[in-house]
């Protein structure tokens, strides 16, 4: 990656030290704590929404199988970071959400195993193809029992596997306190930062649902039900005005405040013209458009172009977000007196394809889970 | 074994570990710069860079220059670090009669009592010495680039070969010797003093009132103090 020295003195061994990769590895966490809050909320509090439950499940395992990816292309010697589990230190935030991440993943194969049990069991047993039948015969665990009891218990553990994994995913989307504890970093340092941070998550998660629920509802031949993006946009909506709430207040107290960091912010932000006028332009047109989506679904009518342009918009916004919390705050130098530019590299660990790569390794993994996994395979059936 | 002999061993067990646990010595290394000595020739980082065979365009140590100037309005500060003054400083391009005061400043790791880069390491690859002294394990760290982050005073950097953090450790493969770190060693004009808390030499120094540390606020406690440096250094 190359940083230059844009304007002022900078520290000789200054650089933009976390580049795009750093800026994902949040983005994907966020996107994991929306997702399995709208699951919580389908589990606990809106039973309209029960008919994604699958479909959210399946969605967040790549997600958090692919939360690592950036991590690891960007430590300089991955092939240690196992360290992490074999001597941690509890004091840094870093060694804390690598057991958070541990829990949330198994948390998550727990749910998924409780939910698809009873079709796991079932092709186990009617699978024709041998060597699926076996895979399915293994992931039963031996256990074959489908009466009702057995189900109810299934729905016990997966209340219970939820309330863990929804406070796993909250705790790793608090993974802004790995910036907002360092001190010296007054771009990163205020109080706001985790809270903004975890409601851009919120709605990045709900936007990733509501547009893979529009893909896999194409892809199965299901019908929409407009209660289901009605429930969805709503709290995206409301989720996402939170996040750009707090974002704007941030700025303006800080302005207001003008403090010593303030001067060297204001110049370095015209660095980030872009993802700065993404963030607001592109936060103001998806809020227009979920309430639009809202009123719509009300009437019983769902309008697929916008809920598709809705959802992109606020997956292109929260990742602005994170490109400039992540990026913007280490282009000033910590003297406060310049600050630096950065423009990622395109080829390379930490370049532009292989950050790319990451991005799209989720939707990749997708389809695969899906096959072994497929959250509508009833309807398909009978549509066939 | 009877539950009341198992609690008397776990007890004393514990108690035998607590005293084992190394106090930590109060015979601590620091480092006091006397900026009115310093005369910005980078005789200390061209030492430094031989000695620990420092990566060109990293730094262990640096020397920045302040230059306070008016132009009848409040004081305007300029602070450059060209090459982080190894090759020295060419002049300034600033009319001599509107500068208020101009010095150089040392810049190194301040082996903070707190510091900010031991609490965030992941895996326990930089700590704290009994002397003091904050190190880097090169073949532990993880090269995750979080101590860097914390670090408030810029001295840490990512060695691209080895794809680790480094940073200054006060010459400590030569102070366990006796001997003095080689920037402190090689300085023409002893501006740069290291020694124990408890020498004679440092007290001294330590007893004066213009005795700073940098960007106190941040509750660091850095064991490099400077003497007669201006508001503008932090």
């Amino acid at each position: 990656m190359s940083s230059e020295i844009v304007e002022g003195f900078v520290y000789p061994n200054h650089e933009v030290f976390w580049g795009v990769l750093i800026v994902i590895y949040p983005y994907l966490v966020s996107i994991i704590t929306g997702m399995v809050t709208v699951y919580a909320i389908a589990e606990f509090w809106r039973k309209e929404l029960k008919d994604i439950e699958k479909l959210v499940v399946i969605s967040s395992l790549p997600f958090v199988l692919s939360a690592l990816l950036p991590l690891l292309l960007d430590l300089g010697q991955p092939q240690r970071a196992f360290e992490i589990y074999i001597t941690p230190n509890f004091s840094s935030v870093m060694a804390v959400f690598g057991i958070v991440y541990l829990t949330e993943l198994f948390a998550l194969l727990g749910e998924m195993w409780f939910l698809f049990r009873v079709d796991i069991v079932r092709r186990a047993m009617n699978e024709e193809n041998s060597v699926l039948r076996l895979f399915y015969k293994i992931l039963t665990l031996g256990v074959y029992d489908t009466d009702e009891e057995a189900i109810k218990v299934d729905r016990k553990a997966i209340k219970i596997l939820t309330g863990i994994e929804l406070i796993a995913a909250w705790c790793l989307s608090y993974v802004s306190f790995l910036f907002g504890v360092v001190k010296s970093n007054p771009w990163w340092n205020t109080t706001i930062l985790p809270v903004s941070f975890v409601f851009g998550g919120l709605a990045a998660g709900g936007a990733m649902v509501m547009l893979l629920y529009l893909l896999f509802t194409e892809f199965y031949r299901v019908d929409r039900k407009p209660e289901i993006i009605s429930t969805l946009a709503n709290y995206v909506f409301y989720f996402m005005l939170a996040a750009f709430a707090l974002e704007t207040i941030n700025t303006i107290l800080y302005a207001y405040k003008e403090d010593v960091a303030w001067a060297v912010i204001k110049l370095a932000s015209t660095q980030l013209a872009l993802p700065l006028a993404i963030q607001v332009i592109g936060s103001l047109e998806a809020l227009l458009f979920l309430k639009y989506v809202c009123y719509k679904c009300n009437m019983g009518k769902i309008n697929t172009p916008f809920i598709a342009i809705a959802s992109i918009t606020i997956l292109i916004v929260v990742f602005a977000m994170r490109w400039n919390m992540v990026i913007g705050a280490q282009l000033i130098d910590y003297g406060l007196r310049g600050f630096v530019s950065y423009t990622p590299p395109l080829w390379g660990r930490e370049g532009l394809i292989a950050a790319l790569a990451v991005l799209m390794a989720p939707l990749i993994m997708l389809p695969v889970v899906a096959y072994f996994f497929p959250p509508y395979e009833k309807r398909v059936r009978a549509v066939l | 074994m009877k539950r009341r002999e198992f609690i008397r061993i776990l007890v004393a067990g514990s108690a035998t570990l607590l005293v084992l646990k190394p106090v930590k010595s109060s015979d601590i290394f620091v480092y006091v710069i006397d900026s009115s000595r310093c005369i910005g020739c980078g005789k200390c980082v061209k030492a430094c860079r031989a000695e620990n065979h420092v990566p060109e365009g990293k730094y262990r140590t640096w020397v920045e220059r302040y230059v306070v100037y008016s132009n009848g309005e409040l004081e305007n500060v300029y602070v450059e670090s060209p090459m982080g003054g190894e090759f020295g400083f060419e002049e300034v391009d600033i009319d001599t009669e509107r500068i208020l005061r101009a010095y150089f400043v040392p810049k190194l790791c301040m082996h903070c009592d707190k510091p900010p880069c031991v609490k965030v390491c992941p895996v326990n690859a930089t700590w704290i010495t009994e002397e003091g002294v904050v190190l880097v394990d090169k073949s532990h760290c993880i090269g995750c680039k979080y101590c860097i982050q914390a670090c408030p005073y810029g001295a840490r950097y990512f060695n691209h070969h080895e794809k680790v953090v480094d940073k200054c450790t006060w010459c400590y493969h030569r102070i366990m010797r006796g001997m003095r770190p080689a920037c402190v060693t090689v300085c023409p004009t002893g501006a740069r003093v290291f020694g124990k808390l408890t020498d004679e030499h440092i007290q001294d120094v330590l007893k004066e009132r213009d005795i700073r540390i940098l960007k106190p606020e941040l509750n660091t406690r850095p064991k490099v103090f400077y003497k007669n440096i201006g508001w503008e250094v932090w």
